[in-house]
């Protein structure tokens, strides 16, 4: 199915690498179960960038791992879809989940010393993909599986820019650095050709400099093995610097969806407003940090209408009882925000 | 909704044992005052070995002895010294321990010796001691406080040491709180309910050393009714008349059991490390 | 630091172990207060004048201060004199070795058989928490630690022995290590002392056979002490592992559960177990007192349990001398392989 489907992937009527539609998801909080993700909804074609920005607690890990099936013990899906190629993810067996894991999605997360296992090698680590995908080894040529699968974990690791990768595939991830072992978590995503890399805040836990290489990496990436990209992180920076699209969540549900460059050049809601304000800007020689003021609302205590309204400085009195219908504005760019109901406010 | 129910099961559970040794307790309370003492003196050869019947609920023992009473009289013994026990180790270990804690001096050279106690397998150090001092249950239940104490020592350790770390200290010594009054009125009560947690699921493992080490000798004798001496003698009549095995066994498996269910609740409840 | 470096640290720290524990012993020998330490000396009923009281005493540096009492007991244990046994009638060392292999044996048999059933029960009970196989193990094991273990060897003697007997089914020997018709006819050349590998060596099956039956029951009322806490231990380290981030990025790959539990968790989650090996082995030796008594078995624990009988106090301080270095050492090896093991130990 995935490897057909990648290859009739660039007809016109192209079906989309991934499209969730109206996806909420519960979480089970003291007893109770709290609605965490309220009708989300996004679309990623093949060979897109797709930044999913929020601040921590609004939601974007957890859609991720909705589309991979790995919900918490006390999460689950109430509503939606989430089509994958086509084909629906929700209701799947566990065994269908782990033919999709394996093939088809691959997660990169925050902090790559707790991903990686502690005592297994990193080739070991990456080698065990091909066990779920031995198609993977088709060009065996004599060699037995095992070792073919060890040349191509080495592979994965040049792939990646990984310097000296012969000595590397040997070591335990303890032995190398947090940059290093970021790049074995995304070498152990491409081993396996998927259809959709979800990178959840990958560069969050890194130092300053180690971040600009992943970035430069996922950069060289998208050109050379043609990613397809869920770009989860809370840097507007970052997404500017990858993305081709954006979808803004704010507390459980998609705000805005645009083109990177129309929401960095006239942002529509109020929060994503505030978003690209705290991209750091030179201002007269000066960098300015502006954050939004407030913080974002406990999910067992959400506040009526629209989840921004106690934090927007635009909110007015439908704000706070109402909350706002998803607005198509100009085409590929959608709204959820009372200003722009009935054309209420123009630019 | 799962983990509620198992936790709603779990305290059931604890409950039920609560009850069931508060039944035990009473019962070694009560039985001395009920009981004539010369059903543990008068012997009668003619009904040696009699199985559990209406008049003899657990049969009766070598000297013709009533065993329901014998068990029930060894309740009273056996709970004595474990609870004793506990609370002497209780006492040492959590002042040694409060002590390393709160005064740095005596840090070092207090949990050295713990170290060295706990690496000495509790029983067996016990056995050394109690045979020193002379085989007696006095001398028993002075041997196992003697290695029961450094658990204790090193937890309350822990405790104060991790209680002195938290902001409510600090902003109390700003205010002018004095160090004997901030130890005992704020410190030690914070620390001390993990510590005692431990208590009853202790008190379990003492009652079967003690019946344990009772059993293989340091019982107090045919004539004092005690659990793990009782089992000794009626191994010899194992064959014979199993009854005088099974009965002071099952006494002491179920008191251990109650225990255990509530010292398995009291850590869920009060060990921090193990609330998710 | 390399590994030799950290056996030099931990052999130093053996040493100063040792020294506490030997102090330890000597305080119970010597320094309790209202005994008089000749009495352990001196078999009670035995008249002795006051003359021949007096020169023991001074033979035995009695009338030293206790410093250097200390001094001469420590060197007398280091060249092997660590007194004589009424009980055994031989030098407590000479005893306690003569029946070191019978305790060995049965110990390392207890061993195995809890670590046997306790792992897979607390592996099964960690992926079924809170469900009705956990709540099973947990019963179980609560049940296990409240059985006195004494008490539990003589039911077993009578059911497996007795009871079966009586039925005409095949019974299991109660007392003993080895039947006396194949000790008379049959016996072999004592190597190892361990009967189990010393008839396996010579070939003598039958002896074999018998050796092992003669087992089966000692070893398994003394795993029962044991077994809870490795159940306990292994289903609470579980349970954490199972709850790491490097958990989650094998799911992602899609791995099945078997493969997630065996090659990533249960290695993580196994060192708890195994660094509680020397405290378990510690605690076994001292049910080996009970168990040996109960079922006859020819070990340390059963001479040390007579020794109670007889005041013997020399024997028994001895004995619990001998323990506590054997799980000391115990310990110490324990580490050692864990830091051979897991490279990460030593830094």
């Amino acid at each position: 199915m995935t490897s057909a489907t990648r290859r009739s992937g660039a007809a016109a009527t192209a079906v989309p690498v991934l499209e969730i539609s109206d996806l909420s998801v519960e979480l089970s909080i003291g007893g109770r179960w709290i609605q965490a993700l309220d009708r989300v909804g996004l679309t990623i074609q093949r060979g897109e960038v797709l930044g999913l920005v929020g601040e921590s607690g609004s939601g974007k890990s957890l859609t991720a791992l909705s589309i991979a099936g790995l919900l918490p013990g006390n999460a689950r899906v109430a509503g939606g879809s989430i089509r994958l190629n086509g084909e629906e993810v929700l209701g799947k067996s566990e065994q269908a989940l782990n033919r999709l894991r394996a093939r088809s999605v691959a997660l990169v997360f925050q902090n790559p010393t707790s991903y990686l296992n502690p005592v297994l090698t990193v080739g070991a680590q990456i080698a065990e993909i091909f066990e779920l995908n031995p198609e993977l080894l088709e060009a065996a040529g004599g060699r037995t599986r095992r070792r073919e699968a060890w040349r191509q974990s080495i592979e994965a690791l040049r792939l990646v820019r990984i310097p000296d990768p012969e000595r590397v595939v040997e070591r335990y991830p303890f032995e190398l650095s947090g940059g290093m072992q970021q790049r074995v978590v995304i070498a152990m995503a491409l081993v396996r050709q998927p259809d959709l890399v979800i990178a959840d805040e990958i560069t969050t836990a890194l130092d300053v400099t180690v971040q600009a290489q992943i970035l430069s990496l996922l950069a060289e990436l998208r050109r050379t093995v043609r990613l397809t990209l869920l770009l989860i992180t809370h840097d507007m920076g970052i997404v500017a610097q990858l993305a081709d699209r954006v979808v803004v969540m704010y507390s459980g549900s998609v705000v805005e969806s645009s083109d990177v460059r129309t929401l960095f050049k006239s942002p529509r809601h109020p929060y994503s407003k505030a978003l690209l304000e705290t991209v750091p800007t030179i201002d007269g020689g000066r960098t300015v940090f502006r954050p939004i003021r407030g913080a974002m609302p406990a999910l067992t205590d959400p506040p009526a209408g629209c989840r921004f309204h106690p934090r927007c400085p635009d909110a007015f009195d439908q704000c706070s009882r109402r909350k706002p219908e998803r607005l198509a504005l100009d085409p590929g760019r959608v709204v959820a925000c009372h200003l722009y109901e009935g054309g209420a406010v123009s630019e | 909704m799962l983990g509620q129910l198992a936790s709603i099961r779990r305290s059931t559970v604890a409950t039920t044992g609560a009850a069931l040794f508060v039944a035990i307790f009473v019962t070694g309370a009560v039985a001395p005052l009920v009981i004539p003492a010369s059903v543990v003196r008068d012997v009668a050869f003619g009904a040696r070995l009699l199985p559990p019947s209406a008049r003899h609920w657990f049969g009766t023992d070598d000297f013709g002895r009533d065993l329901f009473s014998l068990v029930m009289l060894a309740a009273n013994l056996d709970l004595r010294v474990a609870l004793s026990v506990v609370l002497g180790a209780l006492l040492v270990g959590t002042v040694l321990g409060a002590v390393a804690g709160l005064v740095n001096r005596l840090d070092e050279p207090i949990m050295r010796a713990t170290d060295v106690f706990l690496s000495i397998p509790s029983l067996v150090l016990a056995m050394a001691i109690a045979s020193v001092l002379g085989r007696s249950v006095q001398n028993l239940a002075i041997a196992l406080v003697f290695v029961s104490w450094p658990i204790y020592c090193r937890l309350m350790r822990g405790q104060v040491l991790s209680e002195k770390q938290k902001p409510y200290v600090k902003s109390l010594r700003t205010l002018g709180v004095g160090p004997a009054r901030m130890i005992f009125l704020h410190v030690v009560p914070n620390t001390l309910f993990p510590v005692i947690a431990r208590a009853p699921a202790d008190v379990g493992l003492i009652l079967i050393t003690m019946a344990a080490l009772s059993y293989i000798g340091f019982g107090p004798g045919p004539y004092v009714p005690e659990w793990g001496s009782l089992v000794a003698a009626g191994q010899t009549y194992i064959f014979q008349a199993p009854w005088l095995v099974v009965f002071p066994g099952v006494a002491i498996f179920l008191t251990s059991l109650s225990l255990n269910l509530v010292g398995d609740w009291a850590r869920d409840v009060f060990d921090p490390r193990l609330r998710s | 630091m390399g590994l030799l470096s950290y056996v030099a640290r931990r052999l130093a720290l053996l040493g100063l172990v040792l020294l506490g524990v030997s102090m330890v012993v000597f305080f119970v020998l010597r320094g309790m207060p209202g005994v008089d330490p000749l009495a352990a000396y001196i078999a009670p009923g035995l008249p002795m004048s006051a003359d021949a009281l007096a020169s023991l005493r001074r033979q035995l540096h009695l009338d030293e201060p206790l410093p250097l009492q200390y001094v001469y007991y420590v060197a007398n244990l280091l060249k092997g004199d660590w007194g004589y046994s009424r009980t055994a009638a031989q030098p407590v060392l000479d005893a306690l070795l003569a029946r070191l292999p019978a305790t060995v044996e049965l110990a390392v048999a207890a061993v195995l058989l809890s670590t046997a059933l306790g792992i897979p029960a607390g592996i099964v009970a960690a992926l079924r928490k809170d469900r009705a196989a956990d709540v099973a193990v947990r019963v179980v094991s609560i049940t296990g630690i409240s059985f006195p273990v004494f008490w539990l060897g003589i039911i077993l003697q009578l059911v497996f022995f007795y009871y079966m007997g009586q039925l005409g089914l095949p019974t299991l020997p109660s007392r003993g290590r080895i039947g006396d018709t194949i000790a008379l006819i049959d016996p072999i050349t004592p190597m190892t002392g361990l009967y189990l590998v010393d008839s396996l060596l010579t070939g003598k099956l039958a002896f074999f056979g018998s050796a092992l039956r003669h087992l089966v029951l000692p070893s398994f009322a003394l795993s029962l002490i044991s077994l809870a806490a490795v159940v306990r231990i292994m289903r609470a380290s579980m349970l954490e592992v199972l709850r790491q981030d490097y958990i989650l990025l094998a799911r992602s790959k899609g791995l099945p559960t078997r493969t997630i539990v065996m090659r990533h968790a249960l290695r993580n989650a196994i060192t708890p177990v195994l660094t509680t090996a020397g405290t378990t082995l510690g605690i076994l030796l001292g049910g080996a007192v009970v168990v040996e008594t109960v079922f006859s078995w020819p070990g340390m624990g059963n001479l040390a349990a007579q020794g109670i009988l007889n005041n013997d106090s020399i024997l028994v301080v001895g004995f619990t001398l001998f323990v506590a270095t054997m799980m000391v050492v115990v310990n110490l090896v324990v580490d050692l392989l864990y830091a051979v093991v897991d490279p990460r130990v030593r830094y």
